[in-house]
């Protein structure tokens, strides 16, 4: 099961959220993103989240405004995509306590943290609910400690 | 100093008085960016490009907080396109810090930018190492997950040891993150698998369980490219699956399995029952997905069986609840799913209760990605009793609905589909192909000819056009050749049409190059009319049908060639001949072509029409044998057009005609075209007040389909009026005598004709008093050869039978067949031929002038020139030149000898043999009918012939085949590239295979291990040969060098089978095999390993 990138699309088409798992150049990014959004915000809703798309599969899911689009390898089980981007939707959402959009934005090294802990280079790291949480509390505590250093020094 | 973090705007805030921060934060930034962008585009430009220059500004001050906030606002512009890679040192700076907040930020920028830059991976890799070694297990925890989205080959060297060792941290987060990190390192440097492969093992009875899950994960991805090395481990994920209920492993285990049983089909039986146990147990539909995924690409389902039947039944049960839940998504999964349990099992498209219904409705599908899922077995769904309704289902899909366009791509994977589906066993499924034809217009008028009424369908785009163009084209062609049956069908219902009708010109030229062709090579089919009597709309005398085809050949060919008629009368709007102007400045190539060639047999059809109507004892009456110049001389004018085109072939053939037609003129005239002038200024004057007539009917506003329908007036016309003379001539011919000499009649015929002439007009209305030819057609004229025989004899020589695709290749090459050898080796000297005269005297004295420039030119020394040997020469030379025609004895004893020796030598050939063969079996097939078993209720199917097609031999798809496999490789740039673990893996794995087969063993257990072992130890000496040839020599190795290395090698891998290699041992180590038995055996094959390997090393 291997994501080979995700990206969140507003339902304007701006990119909130890109992550990369493999090395292509900017340009082939701007494409591939470029292509991929008329795609799917053509789409209606009762349609299936999945699309055939070169030779992956991308799965794409709506949430509020945002489209979480992941690409995966063809022979990859669809529904777990579908799975992935819920759980990261899912671990937001306790994150940042009803997430949205604008959460996304102002607090988007936030989002890839989370990311980071959920997937690491696109491989599923950690299924378990708790764990993520936890291991960005830490992250954060440790981040405070150096803040608090910073406003006592 | 600043801080930016929301949660932190308190700290914030407070800091603020003191007047630290100068920077713009973060989120100034972000609503910048938010507010501007409402404004216009060009304002965000350059509110962001000022930005930029800040964070360049801000990165060039030495304090760090300033750097990693300029870092982290670029690396929130990076999800705008904007490139970052140009501060990576200073994200490693940052990256560096002691400051955790900061490091984090670091790392951040640094797995969305980092690309395999390598000058600064060194000092990356000394980055990583430090936080690798951290007190701190977040620290470790961070930069694992650098590692694994960074790594390159020279980092993973480097970093490999380090991270191996956090394999066995206490921390089951580390090390969860440090086995995916090592997958990552696998990728990069194989050798560290052969090396560490125990490692990896081990971890599978880790306590934590999302170590193990992580474990999977790797054994799983590592297994897609050679499963071979996890077989042994079977047992171990076997209990793993037992033991746990977290789905996220259990699918992966699953994964993993799909991919063993593929080199192991004997696990089957072990894993199967459990699959489909969990299948049923389960209540998560992707575990219920990921087990039929399991069971189908893992090829446990053989077609034979009859347990695997029960299964694929039970699989397809299951698939049935998906789209019981109208989820859209497990619609979709469903539907993959289903495709590949009907790839092996076809008939259960019938035999399960609902499948079939499933496939229909996903057709119907709004979602174009579920409709073009299911079109992929909609074939499967065919049969002899619901084609009709299928094809009809699969056409309503080409019309637009509800002002929504059906995209291109979709119309033409339709149009193959239903193409595909009536083709299928040599048209067997079809009922009767007038609905077939049918179908066919319907396909050409929803995608290529879409009515100009309806505004909303726009035009298909030229490419797509071209495609469907050629094959539906195609499509009729091949009916036409293969149904004899259908032939005047297609042509009445069809051709005609389309030839006729401008828009089809103008729309998609491409069509007609299959049409005219078909036009051409079955004009003769053209006979009576088969639509049925209340749609005839000509009604006529059963007696006169025959003359009504040849007016209806006539009028076609006057579509095609009467550009000049238009041009004397000076029309530019309204053209009468709108078709034929088109055709002259048509710039489609491959439709001229054809177009050619297929005017030339419907003019060929006409003259045989004509001696077959209207002669008497083999000669023409006089006014029909001046039509027939006539036609002829206006064939000659159009392909004049293409004289001089541009297009080779266009022009070639043209002008081949062009000579054999002026030829055929000239025989027929006599370089005498009075009456041909005639006939035409006649012609002329005869549209000219057909003009006026209609202008002054019409008035001005006459668009095209008052144009066409003044056409078929006009037809009808024509065709009413011709038969009606005729059966007036026939008459008075009856009781005429022919003349028996050609040569009076011919001479007086041209006497004749100048006073005749003038009146005569082929397209001559009922006005023309029949009694007038009584008197003038007492004359009569013999056609000549090159007409009456000669051009029949270019197209009707030889039946036209389908043959199958690629048999051509079949056919041997005859042995005497010899291309090599020059069949006129004088031919330097032609040109200089031609020039020369054939009297012997003037030859003598160029003779010198040819020697000299013989002997200049090829430097042959030509002594005692005498004229006899002079003239032997020329002879010689003439010898096979067309153009000449040898007179001496003994030449046309050689030639005659020629023929005779070739004549023997081809019945010898094999090739021969089986062309009679191949006849007598098509002959005998053509006899065969379809033989049809239900009666549909709809369409009654028809008793019809299909000519099979013609082979040589047997299985002649292979060579295609074994293209398709060559041309599947392709490279993809979203694939997260593993071409390394790639090569390494399945170099070893495929010679495996190669080789258990080659011994007649199936995947011995024991087999296998020593060849996996005996790969391994290759591939490692092959990367270590790699290695050093990239440290000592640049790339290119002389090939004798590389042999004479590459047997050194064999005799060591030979002789330290064992000992040599430890890290081939590490991977087998739970094998306790004898292995002398197996020594002998693997020595011969690791010659044969060899041999290919140093070919892939070429390579």
């Amino acid at each position: 099961m291997a994501i080979q990138f995700l990206y969140l699309l507003s339902r304007q088409g701006k990119v909130r959220l890109s992550k990369w798992y493999q090395t292509n150049s900017q340009k082939e990014k701007a494409k591939i993103t470029r292509e991929l959004s008329t795609l799917i915000l053509s789409r209606r809703p009762k349609m299936c989240n999945v699309i055939e798309y070169r030779d992956i599969k991308i799965i794409y899911k709506r949430y509020a405004s945002l489209f979480f689009i992941i690409g995966i390898d063809s022979e990859d089980n669809e529904l777990i995509g579908l799975e992935i981007i819920h759980r990261f939707v899912e671990q937001m959402d306790r994150f940042f306590g009803n997430v949205c959009e604008l959460d996304i934005i102002f607090g988007f090294e936030k989002a890839y943290h989370i990311l980071d802990e959920l997937l690491i280079d696109g491989y599923i790291q950690e299924s378990s609910k708790k764990e993520i949480l936890r291991r960005i509390g830490q992250q954060d505590e440790l981040e405070n400690l150096d803040e608090f250093d910073n406003i006592l020094s | 100093m600043a801080s930016f973090q929301l949660q932190n705007s308190e700290v914030l805030a407070r800091l603020k008085p003191f007047g630290i921060s100068f920077e713009k934060s973060l989120s100034d930034l972000i609503k910048g960016i938010r507010s501007h962008s409402k404004e216009s585009p060009e304002s965000l430009s350059s509110f962001l490009d000022v930005a930029i220059q800040e964070c360049k500004n801000e990165l060039t001050t030495t304090d760090l907080e300033t750097k990693a906030m300029a870092v982290l606002k670029l690396s929130y512009l990076e999800m705008y396109g904007f490139d970052m890679s140009w501060c990576n040192f200073q994200i490693l700076e940052v990256m560096s810090s002691s400051k955790f907040q900061q490091k984090r930020i670091g790392y951040l920028a640094a797995i969305q930018s980092f690309k395999n830059e390598q000058d600064l991976l060194i000092l990356t890799t000394n980055q990583f190492k430090k936080d690798l070694n951290s007190h701190n297990h977040v620290e470790i925890g961070l930069a694992l997950s650098g590692i694994a989205t960074i790594v390159t080959p020279n980092l993973s060297k480097d970093i490999n040891d380090d991270v191996i060792m956090k394999l066995n941290h206490s921390k089951p987060y580390i090390r969860k993150k440090a086995i995916l990190a090592m997958y990552k390192i696998f990728l990069q440097f194989p050798e560290s698998l052969r090396a560490n492969f125990n490692r990896i093992i081990e971890k599978l009875d880790d306590t934590d369980v999302s170590v193990v899950s992580a474990t999977l994960n790797v054994i799983c991805e590592i297994s897609k490219k050679n499963p071979n090395i996890f077989i042994n481990y079977l047992p171990k994920f076997f209990s793993i699956l037992e033991e746990t209920k977290n789905n996220w492993l259990i699918i992966r285990i699953l994964k993993l399995f799909q991919s063993l049983s593929k080199v192991e089909p004997r696990m089957k039986k072990k894993i199967l029952p459990t699959i489909i146990d969990l299948m049923l147990r389960t209540q998560a539909s992707s575990l219920i997905y990921e087990c039929i995924n399991c069971i189908v690409n893992g090829q446990m389902l053989s077609p034979e069986s009859f347990k695997d039947k029960e299964t694929a039944k039970l699989c397809i049960k299951q698939i049935m609840e998906f789209f019981k839940t109208k989820d859209s998504n497990l619609k979709f999964v469903g539907l993959i799913a289903l495709i590949n349990v009907l790839k092996i099992f076809p008939i259960f498209i019938h035999q399960v209760e609902g499948v079939a219904e499933v496939v229909t409705d996903c057709i119907n599908d709004p979602d174009l990605i579920i409709k073009r899922k299911s079109l992929e077995i909609c074939h499967f769904l065919v049969t002899e009793d619901n084609i009709v309704e299928v094809v009809k289902i699969l056409l309503v899909q080409l019309i637009p609905t509800d002002g929504n366009q059906v995209p291109e791509s979709l119309k033409q994977e339709v149009m193959l589909k239903i193409l595909a589906i009536a083709s299928q066993d040599n048209y067997s499924n079809i009922p009767n192909f007038k609905w077939y034809i049918a179908v066919l217009k319907d396909i050409i008028n929803l995608t290529l000819l879409p009515l100009p009424s309806s505004s909303n369908t726009s035009a298909i785009s030229y490419a797509t056009a071209n495609f469907i163009a050629g094959e539906v084209g195609q499509e009729f062609k091949n009916l036409a050749t293969k149904v004899p049956s259908i032939r005047a069908d297609i042509l009445h219902r069809v051709i005609v049409d389309s030839v006729k009708n401008p828009r089809v010109l103008e729309i998609c030229p491409t069509l007609l190059k299959d049409f005219y062709w078909i036009m051409g090579e079955y004009i003769d089919e053209l006979k009576g009319d088969p639509v049925d009597s209340e749609n005839n709309e000509i009604e006529e005398g059963d007696s006169n049908t025959s003359i009504a085809d040849l007016g209806k050949k006539v009028q076609i060919f006057n579509t095609l060639v009467n550009h000049k008629i238009d041009k004397s009368l000076n029309l530019s709007v309204n053209l009468r001949f709108p078709i034929s102007n088109k055709l002259i400045n048509l710039n489609d190539h491959d439709v001229l072509m054809v177009l050619i060639q297929a005017l030339v047999k419907l003019f060929s059809g006409i003259v045989s029409d004509y001696s077959e109507y209207y002669s008497k004892n083999g000669a023409l009456p006089i006014d029909k044998y001046n039509e027939v110049a006539h036609f002829l001389y206006k064939l000659v004018e159009f392909l004049n057009n293409w004289e001089n085109s541009v297009n080779y072939e266009v022009q070639e053939r043209a002008l081949s005609w062009l000579e054999f037609l002026k030829l055929s003129l000239e025989a027929m005239t006599d370089n005498d075209y009075s009456a041909i002038k005639a006939l035409e200024s006649d012609e002329i004057e005869f549209y000219r007040n057909f003009v006026d007539d209609s202008n002054e009917n019409e008035d001005s506003d006459i668009d095209e389909s008052d144009d066409e329908e003044v056409e078929d007036s006009e037809s009808e016309d024509e065709v009413d009026s011709v038969p009606e003379n005729i059966r007036e001539h026939d008459e008075e011919y009856d009781s005429l005598e022919s003349s028996s000499d050609e040569v009076e009649s011919e001479v007086l015929a041209r006497v004749n004709v100048s006073d005749n002439g003038i009146e005569e007009n082929p397209f001559a209305t009922n006005e023309e008093e029949p009694t007038f030819f009584s008197e003038t057609n007492s004359k009569e004229l013999v056609l000549p050869v090159l007409l009456s025989h000669v051009l029949p004899s270019f197209f009707k020589s030889y039946q036209l039978n389908p043959i199958a695709k690629n048999s051509q290749r079949k056919i041997a090459v005859p042995l005497d067949l010899d291309l090599d050898t020059p069949i006129n080796s004088n031919n330097y000297s032609s040109l200089d031929e031609t020039e020369e005269e054939t009297e012997s005297e003037y030859n003598l004295f160029l003779a010198d002038q040819l020697e000299i420039i013989q002997t200049s030119t090829e430097n042959i020394s030509n002594e005692g020139d005498t004229s006899v040997r002079k003239k032997q020469e020329r002879l010689e030379r003439l010898k096979d030149d067309p153009y000449y025609l040898t007179s001496t004895n003994g030449d046309k004893k050689g030639k005659g000898r020629g023929r005779k020796s070739l004549l023997i030598d081809d019945s010898k050939d094999s090739s021969v043999d089986t062309f009679s063969e191949r006849t007598s079996i098509s002959s005998s097939l053509n006899n065969q009918t379809i033989k049809k078993k239900k009666k549909p209720l709809k369409i009654k199917k028809d008793k019809v012939v299909i000519l099979a097609e013609e082979t040589i031999g047997g299985d002649f798809d292979n060579e295609e085949e074994l293209k398709v496999k060559a041309t599947t490789k392709k490279r993809n740039a979203l694939k997260i590239d593993s071409s390394n673990l790639d090569n390494f893996d399945l170099e070893s794995s495929s010679l495996a295979e190669d080789d258990s087969t080659f011994n007649g063993k199936d995947f011995e257990y024991n087999i296998d291990l020593e060849e996996l072992r005996k790969n391994l130890a290759e591939a490692s000496k092959k990367a270590k040969e790699k290695e050093e040839k990239k440290k000592k020599m640049k790339k290119k190795l002389s090939s004798s060098k590389e042999s004479t290395s590459k047997t050194k090698s064999k005799t060591k891998t030979e002789s330290s089978d064992v000992g040599h290699f430890p890290t081939a041992d590490d991977i087998v180590v739970d094998s306790n095999l004898p292995e002398s038995d197996n020594k002998v055996v693997t020595v011969v094959k690791s010659k044969k390993t060899k041999k290919k390997a140093k070919a892939a090393i070429i390579e």
